[in-house]
């Protein structure tokens, strides 16, 4: 995998996890305790547009490095709670190190 | 922007990422190893087409999908739910046939994964199924 593979994939996974963080944080409180639908409605989408792009970037990185089944679905599943995607964004800063320490 | 507008390029959009996936699809499907220098040439060119035409295509149908149901107020209907799920299911093979299609137009004599030979029949299943979701809206 290259270095832009591995920098798609941690913007992409930083991205989702803060759409989700801003949504289920601050978002949905907004909706239900304070009656302001209006963060959902702007939110929503926002991250609508964010787990696809994840998804994608995932799989395709998936697939280019021959990642094993299980660590595909662990990120996924990550991916779906809150803060997850953040663990995600270090474990693939962890992965292009050792991969760019093996190449050099 | 109305809303047919946002529709027509929807539409316009999907057309070529359905045309772009069903291509990658059946080209990657049918893939012997190892491969002439002809056919190495054709997957380079269809690595241009997938990352400028399909891939785009993907992320300005996501983005024009999610407007017209903000728009139109949809996020609550089922049918949209159950849309949802199949057109992220095939944005993630989307993601997959990519990778598979850039270890193939790397290395001649790289066989690529088994699962590839359904691929096409499940892509078929699934665009049938979003066609039916958003024109009947059935639920």
């Amino acid at each position: 995998m290259s270095a832009r593979d591995y920098r798609l994939l941690r913007v992409a996974s930083v991205a989702e996890a803060a759409t989700l963080l801003a949504l289920v944080g601050v978002a949905v409180p907004l909706k239900h305790f304070w009656g302001w639908p209006e963060a959902v409605r702007m939110m929503g989408p926002v991250h609508g547009l964010a787990f696809p792009s994840f998804g994608w970037a995932l799989m395709q990185a998936s697939a280019a490095g021959d990642w094993p089944r299980g660590e595909v679905f662990r990120v996924a599943l990550l991916a779906c709670i809150p803060f997850g995607g953040f663990v995600n964004e270090r474990r693939f800063a962890a992965r292009q190190a050792l991969s760019e320490g093996e190449t050099s | 922007m109305t809303y047919l507008w946002l529709k027509a390029f929807h539409v316009a959009c999907v057309l070529l990422f359905v045309g772009g996936i069903f291509t990658t699809a059946l080209t990657l499907s049918g893939l012997e190893t190892p491969r002439d220098a002809a056919r190495m040439a054709g997957l380079q060119r269809l690595r241009l087409w997938d990352r400028y035409v399909t891939g785009l295509a993907l992320l300005a149908l996501w983005g024009l999908g999610i407007a017209m149901a903000v728009q139109a107020d949809w996020f609550a209907a089922p049918w949209l739910s159950v849309k949802l799920v199949v057109v992220i299911a095939l944005s993630g093979l989307h993601g997959a046939l990519t990778g598979n299609l850039r270890k193939a137009a790397a290395d001649p004599a790289r066989a690529l994964p088994r699962y590839l030979r359904a691929v096409p029949a499940l892509i078929a299943v699934s665009v049938a199924g979003v066609a039916v979701l958003a024109v009947a809206k059935p639920f």
